[in-house]
């Protein structure tokens, strides 16, 4: 790594000392072309994303109604007020706090986020532990398994489909006290006498949404573990072996330590998924039945601007939502960053400055 | 020539997502259908042509008003109509009118169902004031409760017809009836449940008599809607939830009937539902079990009903008023404020509401395929599958109508399939107890939330205080400008 650095900047440092105006001119006309290559997006991303954001923004703070435009005030926070509304105890007795944990009692405000978190967290961790098992299997150069093409695209199969139609089958799957889920388990295994009203429990709700989102997405999981994992290089693992080291131990050492940049991506592009979560929760139930337990905060935010036309409390809400991913994002970031590249940076940057010290200090 | 290729390309490239967000006015338009050089065909009643010219851009969220349209081309060969159709699922057609309604792509006319006509109609500078078609109206004696409907809240101007009404009915299997009480007259199952207290006595007949093995219905869902017509005030007063002596009526025979198994826990609009229609039914166990009978208004005879039951259970069906009258869905349509041709858009919708001649060929079948096709010559070709075509049957709006054509449904497909019973004569008698001045756009999921109140209540999961609270919370917090 750093013999390649070297060389780039003495090439540099040639081709300046063959001539400064033609270098400029080239590295301008260089300039230039990659500004226009660029443009197209930024334009687009500044008129639909940018712009949305700020208006997005704006509007949290009235109480605009999309069919009473011309009633449209400014509110403060209000809406934001609103949301949090209840959140906290009321006071700060035993009884206060411990009602303030009593889920039965949330705001559906307050639900909508523990939803959101719960959903997202028991999907995601089975989801990462299972997918790095797999890839381990898949990308290991001692284990052989055969048709690994044949497995990887068969388990990456469910996130090819319409998250509508998974939706709709899994719906229809455990709709009521006849639906096929039922058939199966009282008509043919026997297990109850008298079909199970599935959707009308809550946990059980919750943890179907978490297990479809998780069946949908462990298999693109899986495919950029094996990216990540078939990139760091076999000579590693040989030495290991050499010194002795067991498959726990190199998992441990080398193949976690690597992986560390791909981790960071999935868990930050999953968490931001996650937080949007409302395609499969809608489809089991517009209103978030049973007793709002599926409602996400993303559900939230529709059902106020889509029934209500309330633009204003909708728009509030994603900005909570975006606030919200934004700082645990960067949370993720800042616990998973690289430590040992810190201290190595931190280094090598202490050692020029007392290089330079020194030759200061020799020129003098 | 390097910067001029990239400016170029990233021209392109700009102009390509732009062009991409451009929602496609092309196909709309490319569907306007030229006004017909003359109807060579000529029609079962020929409406009388007019010299209306002008264009006129039509809304909707089903094909029934793109039937329309060709009618009214028919008999204003110079109005030159765009239709376009955009789908009711998930709110999509009633967001994109909001979105439309101030720009210049605003339709003259738009299709407004049930379930969001009321706030259209209520909204500030939405809809055109139409009253003085209210004189047309009183000739064909239409259905006081369509316009109730199309009236603004506050100011009293009608902004709405609609060209149907739809009463609910009760539906029952003949044979069931006979075999547990003894008769499939109508008149006589009608007086075994004129009342609720009655309905509930005959679903303890039936699991009595049955052993358990006929249900009276297939859930508490059926009739809702049943409890919902027949309340005293809408959802909202004055921005706040009211909520009516009939809900708590409903929490309590929804626990009626879960308690003691009247009901065969069968959610409306699933596999199980449509399949006790065809008496294909069974426990979860596999065990048959059956139906008795379904809340359904005239609409759901031939698009519901009649489909799903097919040959299985055909001739076997009775309809009757049932305990309470009820409305049901139904389509009305408006003018747009900023309608580029209100006049002519004024003449589309007392065509299509308030026109004897049309209301008469609407609802006896006369808008066959080939009829349609000889207007608009790009409908030709073979009758098939998706072929525009208004079958007989739907249930129109006016009185003088309905009385002139319901004897004509005597022998007709759906009589046959009510074992001879005119089914258009069982909702005439229905239509004037209807009320639909409850009607609010945020209805239908207020009550999909009430609804699951009722079920964990009657399922014992809460208790009805609980419940309730449940559902305020969530009226509350899906409405933030309503207050609980």
């Amino acid at each position: 790594m750093l013999t390649g650095k070297s060389t780039k900047s003495t090439g540099v440092a040639v081709k300046a000392g063959s001539g400064n105006r033609e270098r400029r001119h080239l590295s301008l006309e260089k300039g230039h072309v990659a500004y226009i290559m660029i443009a197209p997006f930024i334009i687009v991303f500044c008129i639909f994303s940018l712009y949305t954001v700020i208006y997005t923004l704006y509007i949290g703070f009235t109480n605009l109604n999309v069919l009473k435009p011309t009633q449209v005030k400014f509110v403060g926070l209000d809406n934001f007020e609103r949301f949090f509304k209840n959140f906290l105890p009321k006071n700060l007795s035993w009884e206060a706090i411990k009602e303030s944990f009593d889920y039965q009692k949330f705001s559906v405000q307050k639900k909508s986020i523990v939803n959101t978190w719960k959903i997202w967290l028991v999907n995601y961790i089975p989801q990462l532990g299972i997918a790095m098992l797999l890839s381990v299997w898949f990308s290991s150069s001692f284990l052989k398994i055969k048709l690994i093409g044949f497995w990887r695209s068969l388990l990456y199969m469910p996130n090819l489909l319409m998250p509508a139609t998974v939706g709709v089958i899994f719906f229809k799957l455990f709709q009521d006290k006849m639906a096929p889920a039922n058939q199966f388990l009282v008509g043919i295994l026997g297990v109850w006498d008298e079909g199970f009203e599935f959707l009308m429990n809550e946990t059980f709700s919750q943890m179907l949404i978490s297990f479809i989102q998780w069946w949908m997405w462990y298999g693109n999981t899986i495919v950029i573990l094996v990216a990540g994992m078939s990139s760091i290089s076999v000579s590693l693992y040989e030495s290991a072996m050499i010194d002795g080291a067991g498959g726990v131990k190199m998992f441990r050492y080398i193949t976690l330590p690597s992986l560390r940049p791909i981790l960071v991506y999935t868990l930050v592009t999953s968490l931001v998924g996650g937080m949007q979560m409302f395609d499969i929760p809608y489809l089991i139930s517009a209103e978030g039945n049973p007793r709002n337990s599926i409602t996400t905060i993303y559900c939230l935010m529709q059902r106020q601007f889509q029934l209500a036309n309330a633009a204003g409390s909708a728009a509030a809400i994603g900005v909570i939502l975006l606030l919200m991913t934004t700082v645990c994002s960067m949370l993720i970031f800042f616990l998973l960053r690289d430590k040992d590249a810190g201290m190595e940076r931190k280094a090598s940057r202490a050692a020029r400055k007392e290089r330079a010290l020194r030759l200061k200090g020799g020129r003098a | 020539m390097k910067k001029l290729v990239a400016l170029v390309l990233s021209l392109v490239l700009v102009l390509g997502v732009l062009a991409a967000c451009d929602n496609g006015t092309d196909e709309t338009t490319a569907a306007t259908t030229k006004a017909p050089e003359g109807t060579t065909a000529a029609p079962v009643t020929e409406p009388p042509i007019t010299n209306l010219q002008g264009e006129l851009t039509v809304w909707s969220f089903t094909n029934e008003l793109k039937t329309m349209t060709i009618a009214f081309k028919a008999a204003n060969p110079d109005v030159v109509v765009t239709y376009v159709e955009i789908p009711a699922d998930g709110g999509e057609f009633r967001q994109k009118a909001i979105a439309a309604a101030n720009t210049a792509e605003c339709p003259d006319v738009i299709g407004l169902e049930a379930a969001f006509v009321k706030e259209f109609v209520d909204a500030d500078g939405m809809l055109y004031d139409i009253s003085d078609l209210k004189v047309y109206a009183d000739a064909l004696q239409t259905y006081a409760n369509t316009i109730e409907v199309g009236t603004n809240y506050e100011s009293g101007e009608i902004r709405a017809y609609s060209y149907q009404t739809t009463p609910g009915a009760v539906f029952y299997r003949r044979s069931l009836a006979l075999e547990y009480f003894g008769t499939d007259d109508p008149t006589e199952v009608q007086a075994l449940m004129a009342d609720m207290d009655k309905f509930t006595e005959m679903a303890a007949t039936i699991k009595e008599k049955s052993g358990g093995k006929t249900f009276m219905v297939a859930s508490v869902d059926e009739f809702r809607n049943s409890y919902f017509s027949n309340r005293t005030d809408p959802w909202f007063v004055d921005d706040t939830l009211v909520i009516d002596p009939k809900v708590d009526e409903l929490f309590e025979i929804a626990k009626v009937f879960r308690e003691n198994g009247y009901e065969a826990a069968v959610n409306q609009w699933s596999e199980g539902w449509f399949n006790g229609m065809r008496d294909a039914l069974s426990d979860a166990g596999g065990n048959a079990i059956q139906i008795f009978c379904y809340f359904l208004p005239t609409w759901g005879l031939p698009y519901v009903l009649s489909g799903n039951a097919g040959d299985a259970t055909k001739g076997d069906w009775g309809c009757v008023a049932g305990p309470q009258p009820y409305q049901w869905g139904g389509t009305w349509v408006g003018v747009m404020k900023n309608a580029k041709n209100p006049e002519v858009a004024k003449e589309f919708v007392k065509f299509v509401a308030l026109d004897e001649t049309n209301l008469t060929n609407w609802a006896t079948g006369v808008y066959t395929h080939d009829y349609l096709a000889a207007i608009d010559p790009e409908l030709a070709g073979p009758a098939g599958e998706g072929e525009l075509k208004q079958a007989a049957g739907d249930f129109v709006s006016s009185k003088k109508v309905v009385d002139a054509i319901t004897a004509s449904f005597d022998d007709s497909e759906m009589s046959l399939f009510l074992g001879g019973q005119n089914s258009y004569a069982g909702f005439a008698a229905a239509a004037p107890n209807v009320s639909a001045r409850l009607f609010q756009g945020s209805d239908e999921s207020v009550q999909n939330m009430l609804l699951d109140a009722v079920r964990q209540y009657a399922s014992g999961a809460q208790t009805k205080d609980e419940a309730i609270a449940t559902f305020k919370d969530a009226v509350a917090a899906a409405f933030p400008d309503k207050s609980v």
